[in-house]
C-alpha cells in the first residue's frame, strides 16, 4: 500500500510525458488504418478513370494510363443513370422532411409532456427496434398492392412518416436536456404546446435536425431492398436499385463504367455529411444530464 | 354543507385537472403521426404477417390457411437450416469484433490529436458510402486474379490469396472483412458516450495510481455500459437481418454459402411467391431476436450501469 502511495509521486510527474506518448501510439496506430480504411475509395477513383482492360491487369495498377474521363459521360447515359439519380433525390428529400418532423414532434412529447400510456408508448416505440423488416414487409406489400402504390414512391416514403424509433429517442435524449425554466416561463405566459415546439424547441435542436436529416438521408439512399420489392418499372428506379441491376444484367461488361456511376452516387451523402459533420457529434446525446 | 365543500374542491381542482386533460390530449396529437404510422405499417402487418405464416398464400388466389405445414416444411427444409447457420454463425464472429473495435476505434478517435477531425472523417467515410456502391467494389477487391487484397498478400507474404467470393471456405471471411470495414454508425455512437464522460472522473482515477488499462475498466466501461449494451443489440439485430451486402457481393453463393437468412426469406416471398412460407421463415427470425434481445437485458443488470434514469 505505501509502496503504491510512493509510486504515484514519480507518476504524476510525468503525466504530461505520458499523454504524450499514448497520443502518439493512438496516432501510430490510426495512420496505417487509414491506408486499409480509403484502398477501396482509391480503388474505385482509379476505376472510374481508367479503361476496362487496366483494370484487369496483374500487378493491378492503381495509377490510370491513359486518364478516361468520358466513363462518367458514358456512365450516366448507359443506363438512364441521370434520371435514377433524380428518382432517389426527390425520395430522399421528402422523406426526410416528413420523417425529421414526425420524430421531432414524438421526441417533443416523450420528452415534455405527461399522459397516461406515455411509458408504455415509450416501451413500445423502442421495441419496434427489435422488428426484423422481413416481418412486415409482406403484409405492406400486399396493402400497397391494394393501394396502388406498387410502382410508386409511396412505399419508400409514407411508412418512415412515423418518425422511426432512433429517431425519436435522438429527439427525445434532446429536448430533455433543454432546462425546464425556458419553457414554464413561456407556458406562464399561456405559450400553446405547439408554439412551444415550432418557435422555441425547433429553433434550439438545430444540432439534431441536421445530425438526423444526414442519417436519414443516408438510410434513404442507399436502400435497396424497398426499391427491389415495390419499384419494377425501370424507369422508376433508384441510384442503388440500377446499381444492383446493372451488376447483374452486364455481368463482367464495363466495371470501369459502373465505378464512374458509384462516384456521382456516392457524392449526395458525402457532400451532405461534409456540411453538417459538426452536428453530427453535437446532436447525439446519449447520457441523461 | 358537505355539499358546498365537495363543490368548493371539485371548483380548486377543476382548472388544474382540465390542464391535465390538455396536456394528454396534446401528447397524443404530437404521437399522432407515430401512432397512426405503427398501426397501418407495422401493427397490422405483425398480425397480418401472423395469420399468413400458417397458410399457403402466392398473392394471386387467396390465403389457404395450412396449419402448420409451413413450419415442418422448413423443418426439413435443408437450405433453411444452411441460411440459418450461414446468418448465425455471421453474427456470432462478427458482432463481438465490431463491438470491440468500434469501440477502440472510438477511444483512438476521441483523443485530443491534432487534425483528429481529418481522422474522424476518413474513418466515417465508409459508413458514408452506399452499401451497394461498397460491394461493388469489394467484389473488385475480392477478385482472385486482379483484386489489390490478393495483391497485397502476394507482396508482403508471398501467399497465393484464394478465391474469397468464389469459394466455399473463404466467402464467409470475405463478408466479415467487408463489414469490419464500415464501423461508422457504431463508432459516432461510442464517440458521443465517450465525450459525456466528465474529465474530474480520470483525473479522479489517476490521483488515486490508476494505470491507462484500470482507467478504462472502471471509469469508462461502466461509465458508457448502456451505450455497449445499445451497439450490442443493434449490432445483433442488423447482423441477423444482413441483406444488401450480400445481394450485391454474392447473391448468397457459392453453393449457399453466404445464403444468409433474408435472402432466402425474400427469395421465397418474391422470386418463388410463397408469400405464406416467407412470413413463417420471418417470424421466425423475430422470435429469435427477441429471445436474444431479452438475453441480452437480462444479463445486463451484471454490468450495466445507469446514471440516471433513462
Amino acid at each position: 500500500m505505501a509502496a503504491a502511495t510512493t509510486a504515484t509521486g514519480p507518476r504524476r510527474m510525468g503525466r504530461r510525458s505520458r499523454e504524450r506518448l499514448y497520443k502518439a501510439i493512438a496516432l501510430l496506430l490510426l495512420l496505417p488504418g487509414i491506408l486499409w480504411v480509403l484502398m477501396p475509395t482509391v480503388w474505385m477513383f482509379s476505376a472510374a478513370f481508367s479503361r476496362l482492360e487496366q483494370i484487369m491487369r496483374w500487378p493491378p495498377d492503381l495509377w490510370p494510363d491513359p486518364w478516361v474521363f468520358s466513363n462518367f459521360y458514358e456512365g450516366f447515359a448507359f443506363l438512364p443513370f441521370g434520371r435514377y439519380f433524380m428518382n432517389s433525390t426527390q425520395i430522399a428529400v421528402i422523406r426526410v422532411m416528413g420523417q425529421v418532423l414526425a420524430a421531432s414532434m414524438a421526441g417533443y412529447a416523450f420528452a415534455r409532456m405527461q399522459a397516461p400510456g406515455k411509458n408504455l408508448l415509450f416501451i413500445l416505440v423502442l421495441s419496434t427496434l427489435m422488428l426484423p423488416y422481413t416481418v412486415t414487409m409482406i403484409p405492406q406489400y400486399i396493402i400497397f398492392q391494394r393501394l396502388g402504390w406498387i410502382d410508386t414512391y409511396l412505399p419508400l416514403i409514407i411508412p418512415h412518416f412515423d418518425g422511426g424509433a432512433f429517431f425519436i429517442f435522438l429527439f427525445r435524449q434532446f429536448f430533455r436536456s433543454i432546462p425546464d425554466e425556458l419553457t414554464e416561463a413561456a407556458r406562464l405566459d399561456g405559450c400553446s404546446y405547439f408554439g412551444i415546439y415550432w418557435r422555441m424547441m425547433l429553433p434550439l435542436s438545430l444540432p439534431v435536425i441536421a445530425a438526423s436529416s444526414i442519417l436519414i438521408f443516408q438510410n434513404s439512399w442507399q436502400e435497396l431492398l424497398q426499391p427491389l420489392i415495390f419499384l419494377h418499372d425501370n424507369s422508376k428506379y433508384t441510384i442503388p436499385l440500377g446499381l444492383a441491376r446493372f451488376r447483374s444484367s452486364y455481368g463482367s461488361s464495363p466495371w470501369h463504367l459502373i465505378m464512374a456511376v458509384s462516384i456521382g452516387a456516392a457524392l449526395p451523402p458525402v457532400v451532405l455529411f461534409f456540411i453538417g459533420q459538426r452536428f453530427l457529434l453535437s446532436g447525439i446525446v446519449v447520457s441523461d444530464k | 354543507m358537505s355539499g358546498m365543500a365537495a363543490v368548493g374542491a371539485g371548483g380548486a381542482e377543476r382548472p388544474r385537472l382540465s390542464l391535465r386533460w390538455r396536456e394528454a390530449i396534446n401528447f397524443y396529437l404530437f404521437l399522432a403521426p407515430w401512432i397512426l404510422g405503427f398501426l397501418a405499417f407495422t401493427a397490422i402487418p405483425i398480425i397480418a404477417s401472423l395469420f399468413l405464416g400458417f397458410t399457403k398464400y402466392n398473392a394471386i388466389s387467396p390465403p389457404d390457411f395450412v396449419g402448420l405445414k409451413n413450419f415442418r416444411f422448413l423443418y426439413d427444409d435443408q437450405i433453411f437450416w444452411k441460411s440459418l447457420r450461414v446468418t448465425l454463425t455471421y453474427t456470432v464472429v462478427f458482432v463481438p469484433l465490431q463491438l470491440v473495435s468500434s469501440l477502440l476505434l472510438a477511444m483512438l478517435l476521441n483523443l485530443r490529436v491534432p487534425s483528429m477531425r481529418t481522422i474522424r472523417t476518413i474513418y466515417y467515410l465508409p459508413s458514408i458510402l452506399p452499401t451497394v456502391v461498397t460491394g461493388l467494389v469489394w467484389i473488385w477487391l475480392f477478385n482472385a486474379d486482379f483484386g489489390l487484397i490478393n495483391f497485397f498478400l502476394y507482396k508482403a507474404f508471398e501467399i497465393r490469396g484464394p478465391n474469397w467470393l468464389g469459394s466455399e471456405r473463404w466467402v464467409m471471411s470475405a463478408v466479415i472483412i467487408s463489414g469490419l470495414w464500415a464501423l461508422g454508425g457504431g463508432v459516432i455512437i461510442f464517440l458521443a458516450a465517450l465525450q459525456n464522460v466528465p474529465g474530474e472522473f480520470y483525473e479522479a482515477a489517476e490521483l488515486d495510481g490508476a494505470n491507462i488499462l484500470h482507467r478504462f475498466w472502471h471509469v469508462t466501461v461502466p461509465m458508457i455500459s448502456p451505450v455497449i449494451l445499445y451497439n450490442l443489440m443493434i449490432a445483433m439485430i442488423l447482423s441477423l437481418q444482413v441483406f444488401t451486402r450480400i445481394y450485391v457481393l454474392t447473391q448468397g453463393g457459392p453453393n449457399y454459402a453466404s445464403y444468409f437468412y433474408n435472402l432466402y426469406v425474400y427469395d421465397n416471398a418474391f422470386s418463388y411467391l410463397k408469400l405464406g412460407l416467407a412470413s413463417a421463415q420471418a417470424w421466425i427470425l423475430f422470435v429469435l431476436i427477441l429471445l436474444l434481445t431479452v438475453l441480452a437485458l437480462r444479463t445486463s443488470g451484471r454490468w450495466v450501469h445507469y446514471s440516471g434514469g433513462v
